[in-house]
């Protein structure tokens, strides 16, 4: 079966000029398409392009030539206005450094990208926040600031925060390159779940090995070019979570999620269109989980 | 207009406002200052205006005057002016300066005894007037009196009277004194006395001669037509209106007010700079925060929204504190001046034209001055806030 493209980059070239004659050919003629539900790791040394092709991605930077598009949009040539809107919706970001909002708590930062949105009331998105930090583990630390969370507990944060709109894509720059190896499998094992029940694709920069591990694809990028690796090795990262825990919290996620859009066409705040299109998704996700939960037992 | 994004952004505000409290403490100060001395300065120049227009008129009670230099006018003079369609009344005084125990300036006021009530000079003692039109008798400030040794009423003191080509110094005998509220004496900044008309020109030698006419009229809507008919009776004679005189002080106070107004915009301007450091300064620590903002996906308005619910809370709590303590500052501001030697007491009243200038000042400083470095933030590429160390 073939699967659904999420990201198309069709001959994509990034030059930068210092001064009038020297170019420096960041990423040379890259095409690559990013498959729904891929893990997709992109590893390469310092100075490779891996940067600037996650950022060309993410629609942070905008290439010299060629085309991007996410989700079926060609979003090379969208305004700046158009292009923060499309990056809500659409793409979620993890960095290395977390980039919490050091004035919000835990609960608030992930709250964020729906309130910058704009479709929920603070109570729904103040709900569907919590659900999400119980998912990565952090319902005890709702109220925390980011100075009074760990590495891992921050990034944790970070990757609930990174999915609150429900985007398809999700893009992580060394994931785990600031936190201790504990709160790496953690993180990893994580991923894994969102991508495996929340069908959630991710695209992982890194140079660290063992995050290679839970791709699904996996791509070396030297000198601004790319290079498709066809082993994608597994990892058994099953004690570093409970797995049965998260897909039960999930299970009770969705729930929620049902009454919530139950509520909002109630309101009339959404079409009916919307809530059905929405509500086959849920249902989809949630015959997954009550899947894997049987296949747990 | 979202609304929750609003009341997000206020508690970012907020919070990032009591993480740095003592820099945005500072920065509040500085605008509140500024506030505070435009407000105080205003609210006195306000009332300083108003105690001297009315003053002028209290005091003179004149609506149309003639002075020259010597003493040359005729006392009769006066009275041919009484007859002047619409004058209600002309007295005839003489004003020269002289000293008092030789070493005190002042500005001898000198009229006819029965024409003291034209003038409505408020006495320390009710009723008590020079005992005639010849005699050496004085009524002098009271604050004077206090200045050259405690003198009292009955008590006498040294005048020393040298004009043109006479001098003369003789005792006077204290009759009664003027409360420390004479407009005159506040005006000139030297004390001011009052003596019989008769007694200098009996001194100077000019006896029916005088240099000042002070006219008062029924309707001060013919003011006008006596001052022409003055020219005309007395070609070439020195006339001023109390309007005349109203306007020079008026000019006077504006150059005041220009001059208070430099200080107040220099203070402004301070304050300015105290606001465009913060918000740099906070900008600067927060690049990456924008670039996540952005990243995430806040656009340009979201991320102004941010950074302007600081710049105006620094401006609206500069506004009113600095309103608050510019009204108070305004009687501390009072008392300074009365003790550079201006006598009048300045009534301080709540002019909310100056508070609402004070507080629009306020947030108009804030955000003009924080106006540069926020448009450069919200202006910087989002690939380029996130690199930012």
């Amino acid at each position: 079966m073939s699967r659904k493209v999420i990201a198309e980059l069709e001959n994509i070239s990034k030059y930068y000029y210092i001064g009038k004659n020297i170019v420096v050919k960041a990423l040379e003629d890259i095409s690559l398409k990013i498959y729904s539900r891929d893990i997709l790791i992109i590893m390469g040394p310092s100075g490779s392009g891996k940067s600037t092709l996650m950022n060309i991605l993410g629609t942070l930077d905008r290439p010299s030539k060629g085309r991007i598009i996410i989700e079926g949009t060609d979003v090379t040539d969208l305004s700046e206005k158009e292009l923060y809107k499309f990056r809500l919706k659409n793409i979620g970001f993890v960095f290395q450094f977390f980039n919490l909002i050091g004035t919000l708590t835990a609960l608030e930062n992930v709250m964020l990208p729906m309130i910058l949105l704009g479709n929920l009331d603070e109570e729904t998105a103040r709900i569907k926040a919590s659900e999400l930090l119980k998912i990565v583990g952090m319902s005890d630390k709702l109220n925390s600031r980011p100075s009074q969370l760990s590495g891992g507990q921050q990034q944790r944060v970070a990757i609930a925060r990174a999915i609150a709109n429900d985007p398809p894509l999700v893009l992580m720059d060394e994931p785990t390159g600031n936190v201790d190896m504990a709160s790496e499998a953690v993180i990893l094992k994580l991923i894994k779940i969102l991508n495996k029940y929340l069908g959630i694709t991710f695209v992982i920069v890194t140079h660290n090995p063992e995050v290679s591990l839970i791709g699904t694809r996996m791509i070396s990028i030297r000198s601004g070019r790319l290079f498709e690796s066809d082993k994608v090795p597994t990892i058994d990262l099953e004690k570093a979570l409970d797995e049965r825990k998260i897909l039960e919290l999930q299970l009770e996620f969705f729930e929620r999620e049902i009454v919530s859009l139950k509520k909002l066409l109630g309101k009339g705040l959404i079409t009916f269109d919307d809530y059905k299109a929405e509500l086959s998704k849920i249902r989809e996700r949630l015959e997954m989980i009550k899947g894997a939960l049987g296949e747990l037992k | 207009m979202n609304l929750l994004f609003l009341k997000f952004s206020l508690k970012m505000a907020l919070r990032n406002m009591a993480i740095h409290r003592l820099r945005t403490l500072l920065t509040i100060l500085a605008v509140t200052w500024s506030v505070a001395t435009l407000v105080a300065l205003r609210t006195v120049g306000i009332g300083m205006r108003s105690v001297i227009s009315q003053q002028i008129g209290e005091f003179l009670q004149a609506d149309i005057i003639i002075a020259e230099d010597t003493i040359v006018i005729p006392q009769h003079v006066a009275e041919d002016i009484k007859k002047i369609p619409h004058v209600k009344e002309a007295v005839g005084a003489i004003l020269i300066p002289a000293k008092i125990e030789r070493y005190k300036g002042t500005y001898l006021f000198s009229i006819p005894i029965d024409k003291i009530d034209f003038f409505k000079i408020t006495l320390l003692e009710k009723d008590k007037n020079f005992s005639s039109n010849d005699v050496s008798e004085i009524i002098i400030d009271y604050e004077v009196a206090e200045e050259i040794g405690k003198k009292k009423i009955g008590s006498t003191l040294t005048l020393v009277i040298s004009f043109g080509t006479v001098y003369m110094e003789d005792r006077f005998r204290i009759v009664n004194m003027m409360t420390k509220k004479s407009f005159l004496s506040g005006m000139l900044g030297t004390s001011f006395s009052l003596v019989p008309l008769g007694r200098i020109q009996e001194i100077l030698g000019k006896k029916d001669f005088i240099n000042y006419i002070f006219i008062r009229l029924d309707d001060k809507k013919y003011l006008n037509d006596v001052v022409k008919e003055l020219r005309k009776l007395y070609p070439g004679i020195n006339i001023l209106k109390q309007t005349d005189i109203i306007k020079i002080a008026d000019r006077i106070l504006s150059t005041v007010d220009g001059t208070l107004m430099m200080i107040t915009i220099i203070g402004l301007m301070v304050a300015a700079l105290g606001v465009t450091n913060t918000v740099m300064m906070s900008i600067r620590e927060r690049i990456r925060e924008i670039g996540v903002l952005k990243a995430i996906g806040a656009n340009d308005k979201q991320i102004l929204q941010i950074f302007l619910n600081e710049i105006l809370i620094l401006g609206i709590m500069g506004g009113i504190l600095g309103d608050i303590t510019g009204y108070f500052g305004s009687y501390f501001l009072r008392n300074m001046i009365k003790r550079f030697g201006v006598m009048f007491d300045v009534p301080i009243r709540l002019y909310p034209q100056v508070l609402v200038l004070g507080f629009i000042i306020a947030v108009s400083v804030a955000v003009l001055s924080a106006f540069y470095p926020v448009y450069r933030a919200i202006r910087i590429r989002p690939i380029e806030a996130l690199k930012y160390e």
